[in-house]
């Protein structure tokens, strides 16, 4: 009973002194982040903190210098990105879908490491979060406009039901009308236990967090709640160029002034 | 009449041409590299298939079936082999550009040392000798066999790409190998076995070559290589279906030239090549993509 316990409180992805980059050039320097069960966790941080690359050590796509990666537990930074996605931590990455082939079958591709059998089921679950997506299900992706992509994007990680779905700049190239959409998608998925690690620089996502980290120059500059985050005037000040007090109070209004 | 001579021989060498660059454009789809030894190992399926009719009296069809299992365990191997190697460089297109070229070298001179440097010719009669009646008009019995057993391979091929799981991951690759990477896909696997069925694709096509351009020589590698590379670049570099419509753009081309202006045939592929380039350098079945 007390080690069941033990494992719901701990978190279910731990990134541990984690440090990576690319050739000589190191980007990442002892970065420690958790993700718990069904928490939403977003990482912050201007352009070149290394935010992307962090996701990509996470997912397997770039190779650990130092530190550790767990998810359940189970130590995941010696897979393959591959293994790492049948263990149920998905990345939706910048571009998210294969551009030349038909949402339909996107679609299937997301759901690769599921059983056959689950595959109706979970393509009318997606379709009935993202209609959208539904009526244009058998045209290539790459003809579908930068919004639509978006949600084929979030449709097709969604497919694999992951334990943990991490994505890199959902917001990017995106009108604010898909960014509510987006938002509003993954609010619902949220409630059914998933677990969500989101790099963005648009505080709308803030709706989605539990914790906010905040990335500069490769360290972890900031880690703690939205409230917290939003009584931080000098992280305010470094990356929203926003001085004063906060605004008070964590509801939607407030965050969007963040 | 002789120009519907002409386009029904230029389908039946369309089908057999985009059999003979399937397995360089399969390739170029999935690692993005492309296979300058493609021509020799066309070259070594013809030996093969040599080798089973004059010394076996086995059928040459048959070789594409002998040869599949063996190429796709070689083909994955040497993948395996050189991956790592190639992952590790600097410049990957180029090094396996060299490699590859260093590849095609090594096969030629054993070839030659193995089956010497002597053309064996093929009998125009060994795949049958009546000619066969299409819309009238009498076509040799080889060309109709060659056609009649691309067709076949073509469909297995593109069933597999379009129906199966594998395929799948194998389509998947092609569009996007990080993407492949982030729904679970192998993709190491996957191109290891793309590349085996890319080599038992060419070694495949090389048992009917023989029989269609009358003979083998160790040297041959090269200019089939050039040929193939006009299909896939005609059809769209890394597109497995414009292979097919490259093919027969270029069997078209090639039998209507020798049959009206026979002078300038040898060079149509070079033309076609120039043209589409300059004109529709994604192949002639690229659509338009949506920026925003």
């Amino acid at each position: 009973m007390a080690s069941d316990t033990a494992a719901a409180a701990a978190p279910l992805l731990s990134v541990e002194g984690v440090g990576s980059g690319y050739g000589s050039m190191q980007v990442l320097w002892d970065v420690t982040l958790h993700v718990g069960r069904a928490e939403g966790v977003l990482l912050l941080g201007a352009n070149g903190a290394g935010k992307t690359t962090l996701l990509r050590a996470i997912s397997g796509s770039l190779p650990l210098r130092a530190g550790s990666i767990r998810l359940d537990g189970a130590g995941i930074d010696r897979l393959r990105a591959d293994q790492r996605v049948r263990r149920g931590a998905a990345i939706m990455t910048e571009q998210g879908v294969f551009p030349t082939l038909s949402v339909e079958d996107n679609l299937r591709l997301g759901a690769y490491t599921l059983p056959r059998a689950s595959l109706r089921a979970v393509m009318a679950e997606m379709y009935e979060l993202f209609p959208e997506v539904r009526s244009r299900r058998h045209d290539a992706v790459g003809s579908l406009s930068g919004g639509q992509r978006k949600l084929v994007a979030v449709a097709k990680a969604l497919m694999c039901r992951p334990q943990v779905l991490i994505m890199d700049e959902p917001s990017a190239g995106l009108s604010p009308r898909y960014v509510k959409e987006v938002v509003a998608q993954l609010a619902r998925v949220r409630e059914r236990g998933l677990a969500l690690l989101v790099a963005e620089q648009n505080v709308a996502f803030l709706e989605l967090a539990d914790r906010v980290y905040v990335l500069e120059g490769g360290h972890v500059r900031f880690e703690g709640t939205v409230d917290a985050l939003e009584g931080d005037a000098a992280v305010r000040e470094a990356f929203f160029g926003l001085g004063g007090p906060p605004s008070g109070g964590a509801g939607p209004a407030s965050r969007e002034q963040v | 009449m002789l120009l519907e001579y002409a386009i029904v021989a230029g389908l039946l060498f369309g089908v057999f041409y985009a059999y003979l660059a399937l397995g360089l454009n399969l390739i170029f789809g999935v690692l993005r590299i492309v296979n300058l030894a493609h021509g020799d190992l066309v070259m070594l399926g013809s030996y093969l298939a040599f080798e089973l009719y004059y010394a076996w009296h086995w059928s040459p069809l048959l070789a594409i079936v002998v040869a599949v299992v063996p190429c796709i365990l070689v083909g994955g191997a040497l993948y395996l082999g050189v991956a790592p190697r190639l992952a590790r460089a600097q410049d990957p297109e180029m090094m396996s550009l060299v490699l590859f070229f260093g590849i095609s070298q090594v096969i030629e001179a054993i070839a030659a040392f193995g089956f010497t440097s002597n053309e064996r010719s093929v009998s125009a009669n060994a795949l049958g000798s009546h000619p066969v009646g299409i819309l009238g008009q009498a076509y040799p019995v080889t060309w109709v066999v060659v056609a009649a057993a691309s067709v076949p391979v073509l469909l297995i091929l593109f069933a597999y790409l379009g129906r199966t799981r594998l395929g799948r991951a194998t389509r998947a690759v092609m569009a996007s190998p990080d993407e492949a990477a982030a729904v679970g896909i192998n993709v190491r696997m996957v191109s290891a076995l793309t590349f085996g069925v890319g080599v038992a694709l060419a070694v495949g096509a090389g048992s009917l070559a023989v029989f269609m351009l009358g003979g083998v020589t160790p040297t041959e590698g090269v200019s089939i290589t050039i040929l193939s590379f006009a299909v896939i670049v005609v059809g769209g570099l890394g597109n497995p279906l414009g292979t097919v419509v490259g093919g027969l753009v270029l069997g078209l081309a090639f039998q209507l030239t020798l049959t009206f202006l026979p002078n300038w045939a040898s060079l149509v592929p070079y033309v076609l090549l120039l043209a589409v380039v300059l004109t529709r350098p994604t192949g002639v079945l690229s659509r338009a993509r949506r920026l925003a």
